[in-house]
């Protein structure tokens, strides 16, 4: 069992917090799945063990060649496969396969990264075209690319922002500093997010709920069909 | 939200961390909370002027 502390309560928050949140990529990625509730659904169940799998297979590879405390928390796999397929004398002329498939490893690391960062810059860049929508923002963030369809100019603001955030967080910083920083902030930001969303259905109750059939005044709105009405009085 | 003002790695200043941390979330929020307030009073503001 790990030490009670404010590092291990830290820990423990962050990893709770990437295992049951998310949810609300349903919403943003729902319009352009085919069939979003069912595959959304199966999806879940497919990926959910396979992700507890991966995180208990990932940590116990981590561990079996670093020591706890020498973890590099900024990139560990990387830190892994390197202490894992590196450094062994080898006679000379011989190839290093171990050094290759390492290297190879790392690579695809890298390119999975770079897949994972473009599924968040994409969903994020959904959100200031629908603020649009909204009319919260001009509408200037709703125009789409002409043959793909993808918000462009909500993706430029975004991406520029992240570089500017990226260069602030590691002013005066080193990479380790700087990359907690970026992740502690999100994780924050998000949680604040998680917490007025959670606080809708608390506070408000049915009474903003676009079932008509919901809302406590049903009976009196004279939009609502007859059916919706008998189904109120029930 | 509280604990992640605690930092995991080894930084120079811990407080200095924990007030970077707490002032970015606070900032990005409270210019989220003004667009907000903005956007929903200049479009209330647009459809009274409609009626």
């Amino acid at each position: 069992m790990p030490l009670l502390s404010l590092i291990s309560l830290n820990f423990f928050s962050k990893i709770a917090f990437n295992g049951f949140t998310a949810l609300e990529q349903v919403a943003v990625f729902a319009g352009e799945t085919r069939d979003a509730a069912r595959s959304i659904f199966l999806s879940a169940w497919i990926v959910a063990p396979l992700i507890a799998l991966i995180y208990i297979l990932m940590t116990g590879s981590i561990l079996s060649y670093t020591r706890a405390d020498q973890v590099d928390l900024v990139n560990p796999i990387a830190q892994v496969i390197a202490a894992a397929f590196g450094g062994g004398e080898l006679p000379r002329g011989s190839v290093d396969w171990g050094l290759i498939l390492g290297r190879a490893t790392i690579l695809a690391g890298t390119l999975a990264f770079i897949a994972q960062a473009a599924v968040y810059i994409a969903e994020t860049s959904r959100l200031p075209m629908v603020a649009a929508w909204d009319r919260l923002i001009p509408a200037w963030f709703t125009r789409l690319h002409p043959r793909y369809g993808t918000p462009t100019r909500s993706l430029i603001v975004i991406v520029l922002l992240g570089v500017a955030f990226s260069f602030l967080a590691s002013f005066g910083t080193g990479a380790s500093e700087a990359f907690q920083l970026l992740a502690t902030s999100s994780f924050v930001c998000c949680g604040v997010n998680y917490l007025f969303m959670f606080a809708i259905p608390l506070l408000v109750g049915t009474r903003m709920s676009l079932r008509p059939d919901l809302r406590p005044l049903c009976l009196s709105a004279p939009h609502v069909s007859a059916e919706h009405r008998s189904r109120c009085s029930r | 939200m509280i604990f992640n003002l605690v930092p995991i790695v080894d930084v120079a200043r811990p407080w200095a961390f924990a007030l970077k941390v707490g002032c970015t979330a606070l900032g990005i929020n409270l210019i989220g909370a003004a667009i907000y307030w903005h956007g929903t009073r200049r479009e209330a503001g647009a459809q009274s002027n409609a009626a």
